[in-house]
């Protein structure tokens, strides 16, 4: 319990870590589409007044924002803001993180279902594969896997909606969050995904397999399908777990590519939206969130070991 | 694990049960549309962009308003009386105007609107338009120190139903300036009322408009209903606008090809998808097509060698194939001879604009003494945010090259830019890029700011060719004022044709806009000042 507390405090202090190099990042190092010659402050208080406006209104934009202030006192008001949930966007003065709350459901139900076609694919697929090592089968497997792993997600996202969205009209092609718009970004999420997992798992599985348990197993008139499934595939899983983390907080924090191509307005989305309109908050905001989310896997992560195999320390 | 089987066999049930079903489905009455960008602002002071403009006066409405035939026309207003010295305006209000929250419509909030948009804490892009008021400028001194006037002086308030507008100096443009987003009804009170919440006008609108508002999720979808309070009854024909923000140009086409969405605006899709839509079956049938009122021009300074001389502009004007330009739009503009673009009243069908001529061009570039300096190319800069901009640019470095001038390229943002080509002397720009889009169809509109020597200022100059003829601006000056229709658009058209032969900036192109409408939509008109009245549009069952 105390190791728990002990994570939870260095996942405290990344996060402040990555607050302060992304604050650095944004105000200290000029930015996208600035030019020497306007300061990135500046050019925050123009996002803010918009394109006519003049000299004055923005002198008093910064004075209002404090971004006329020196950098360790603008890094205070952008910590005292996040903490007291007063980050709001540049561009349209809304809450950051109540922003990023509205987008999550729908951020959640992708990375949720794409998680599950991770799965659904990867498992029967290992087993398979894991029964059939070295054969044919296997290495078709692996070749399929290897380049489904290799497929750009833009470029996979783009070819799914071309052909089984606009060419055969099998699915909706995207433009918002629902049921019906779903299948094709969960699948472009899910393949490269699934694929991966799918080797890593058969990885695992071959060296369980080898085992003295599955021996045992055998020994004992167990069929290898149960033997497999049963009893190689939870020992399996154990170092997959991590990955499988790992990958949904990845998925979590930002589906950058998938979310835009299917004009699915999720965090992915808002993020990509906010660099392009230079929404210093927001960008910092999906920062931020991204990295809790990352943080928050790796706990969970560590309370699935315990579940998992009790014989793990956490 | 036994389960297992199950789990995928449910998967792969849902999976057949929503393949085949492409789209969800679409009840009749509601009106679906999707476009790239979020809109700015849905607060009317601070609408000045194709983005806010089309929703905001969807849920807000003025006095008056424009016609599909850029006429000014009573909206909020019953009737109207212009003085005979055209310096008193005298509006009276129809009593079924209420706001969507239920209250009615009274002479203060159009007050109200005008005096926000003066103040300058509302950082309201609409200033300029209503300093002509008497009173403004003091009003605007007031806002920013003593705060003691209690209200604007031009403009007085009589009954329930009387507004009476005082100007310092007769103004034809007034009306139009009357009918734009800045001076639509807003309520104070529910002002007041959300500023004491901290709360923003533009997150919570309540205006006059055909729909009410629902909800607005920053760049991802804007709901709007019908709103029961409107005052013309047989209108909004829908009862609701779901609107998607962040979909590209590519996924709308596509989704509208799916019957996903109903109205399309096909001006910026990628060219293989613009040509497909408008020149095969069955969907070239649903393409509506007309001006915008803009123009995209080169502007030279006039105040800087070698643009001082009229010789060199006209060869700049003669050497650049504008032809090649549009061709890099897929056709999407119209060749410039002039400021006025087709449509706009005033516009001059037969006036003589430059057509590609390179010997003309040399030999004018020789008459005039140019000496060119390869080692001292002139500085030409262009926005990074016209997608054409790059292609456009070196074309013309090219075409100039040719006839012995030597330009070097710069490109900026847009911000930065504007800064530079409004800046007098030195530090300005000799060469820039850039377009104009008109704030209402009126010829005063292109020809005041652009080409008018009273639009020159040391900074943030509108007219960025630093141009000033005095004939010029006589006729400009007098048309502005003149109660005659047809001797004021004689005016700009005589000055607007000493401009084209005095060549003050290279006139490029006007462009096109292209929108297209499902089958099963009715009442959907390109409108000339607004890009989309969809308070006309109504979607049947499909």
């Amino acid at each position: 319990m105390l190791s728990f507390f002990r994570k939870l405090g260095l996942g405290l202090i990344t996060l402040w870590g990555v607050s302060l190099i992304v604050f650095l990042l944004l105000f200290w190092v000029p930015r996208f589409g600035a030019t020497r010659k306007t300061s990135p402050t500046d050019a925050m208080a123009q996002t803010v007044a918009g394109a006519h406006a003049t000299p004055e209104n923005i002198a008093n934009i910064k004075k209002d924002l404090g971004l006329d202030k020196p950098l360790p006192v603008q890094y205070g008001i952008f910590m005292r803001n996040i903490l007291t949930n007063n980050l709001k966007s540049y561009r349209n003065g809304d809450i950051v993180f109540s922003a990023i709350a509205r987008r999550f459901p729908a951020t959640l139900l992708l990375a949720a279902t794409a998680l599950v076609i991770y799965l659904g694919a990867a498992i029967p697929i290992a087993l398979i594969t894991a029964r059939n090592d070295g054969k044919w089968l296997d290495r078709i497997a692996l070749l399929l896997a290897l380049i489904a792993v290799s497929i750009p997600t833009f470029w996979l996202g783009r070819l799914l909606q071309q052909y089984l969205g606009y060419q055969l009209g099998l699915f909706s092609v995207g433009g918002s969050a629902n049921l019906w718009n779903l299948p094709l970004p969960a699948i472009t999420l899910g393949i490269g995904g699934a694929a991966y997992y799918s080797r890593l798992l058969h990885a695992n599985l071959r060296g369980v397999m080898k085992q003295d348990f599955i021996r045992a197993a055998r020994a004992r008139g167990l069929s290898e399908t149960q033997v497999t499934a049963k009893h190689a595939l939870k020992n399996a899983l154990i170092p997959a777990v991590a990955v499988l983390g790992a990958e949904f907080a990845s998925l979590l924090s930002g589906l950058i590519f998938t979310e835009k191509i299917f004009g699915w307005p999720g965090i992915g989305s808002l993020a990509i939206d906010s660099v392009m309109n230079q929404d210093v908050p927001m960008i910092m905001g999906t920062v931020l969130f991204s990295a809790l989310m990352v943080v928050v896997a790796n706990l969970l992560v560590d309370v699935a070991y315990k579940v998992i195999d009790p014989r793990v320390r956490v | 694990m036994r389960r297992f089987p199950f789990f995928l066999l449910a998967i792969f049930i849902l999976s057949v049960a929503v393949a085949g079903c492409a789209r969800a489905p679409q009840p009749a009455g509601v009106l679906h549309i999707a476009q790239e960008g979020d809109p700015s602002v849905l607060d009317p002071a601070r609408s000045y962009d194709t983005t806010s403009i089309p929703y905001t006066r969807l849920l807000y409405r003025g006095l008056v308003d424009f016609d599909f035939q850029s006429r000014v026309v009573n909206a909020v207003a019953a009737k109207r009386e212009v003085s005979p010295d055209g310096k008193t305006y005298t509006f009276w209000l129809r009593p079924d105007a209420r706001f969507a929250s239920g209250e009615r419509v009274r002479p203060d909030d159009f007050r109200f609107a005008i005096e926000r948009v003066l103040d300058p804490k509302t950082a309201s892009d609409g200033t300029s338009f209503f300093t002509i008021i008497d009173g403004a400028k003091e009003w605007i001194a007031d806002r920013e120190g003593p705060r003691k006037l209690e209200h604007l002086r031009g403009i007085e308030v009589r009954g329930d139903d009387q507004i009476i507008f005082h100007l310092l100096q007769a103004d034809n443009t007034f009306l139009s300036n009357l009918a734009l987003p800045f001076a639509y009804a807003v309520q104070r009170e529910y002002v007041a009322k959300l500023d004491a919440q901290h709360l923003d006008l533009s997150e919570h609108p309540n205006g006059c408009g055909p729909f009410k508002f629902v909800e607005w999720v920053h760049d991802g979808w804007l709901t709007l209903e019908k709103n029961p309070n409107y005052y013309d009854k047989s209108l909004p024909k829908s009862n609701r606008i779901e609107v998607r923000f962040g979909i590209s140009p590519t996924l709308q086409s596509m989704l509208y090809e799916q019957g996903a969405l109903d109205i399309q605006q096909i001006s910026s899709v990628p060219a293989p998808d613009f040509l497909r839509m408008t020149q095969t079956l069955p969907w070239k049938n649903q393409v509506l097509s007309g001006p915008n009122f803009d123009v995209y021009y080169v502007a030279m300074n006039n105040e800087v060698a070698p643009f001082t001389n009229v010789r060199v502009r006209q060869a700049l004007n003669y050497a650049i194939n504008r032809e090649r330009i549009a061709s890099y739009l897929t056709g999407r503009v119209q060749v410039a001879h002039g400021f006025l673009p087709p449509g706009m009243p005033g516009y001059n069908p037969d006036l003589k604009g430059y057509n590609y001529d390179p010997t003309k061009a040399r030999a004018l570039l020789k008459a005039s003494g140019y000496k060119d300096d390869p080692n001292a190319p002139i500085p030409f800069l262009y926005p990074t945010t016209y997608p054409w901009g790059d292609k456009a640019a070196q074309s013309i470095q090219s075409d100039l090259r040719a006839v012995g001038m030597t330009i070097s390229l710069q490109k900026m943002p847009y911000g930065e830019l504007k800064a530079i080509a409004g800046r007098r002397g030195a530090g300005g720009g000799r060469l820039v890029m850039q377009g104009w889009s008109a704030d209402y169809p009126d010829a005063a509109n292109f020809l005041d700011p652009l080409s008018n020597g009273r639009s020159i200022t040391a900074q943030s100059s509108l007219n960025r060719s630093f141009y000033s003829n005095p004939r010029v601006n006589k006729l400009l000056d007098g048309a502005l004022i003149d109660q005659n229709p047809a001797r004021r658009l004689a005016a700009y058209q005589e000055a607007e044709k000493i401009v084209v032969e005095q060549a003050p900036v290279v006139f490029l192109h006007h462009s096109q806009r292209y929108w297209m409408r499902q089958p099963w939509v009715e009442g959907f008109q390109l409108h000339p000042q607004w890009s989309s009245a969809y308070e006309f549009v109504s979607v049947a069952a499909h």
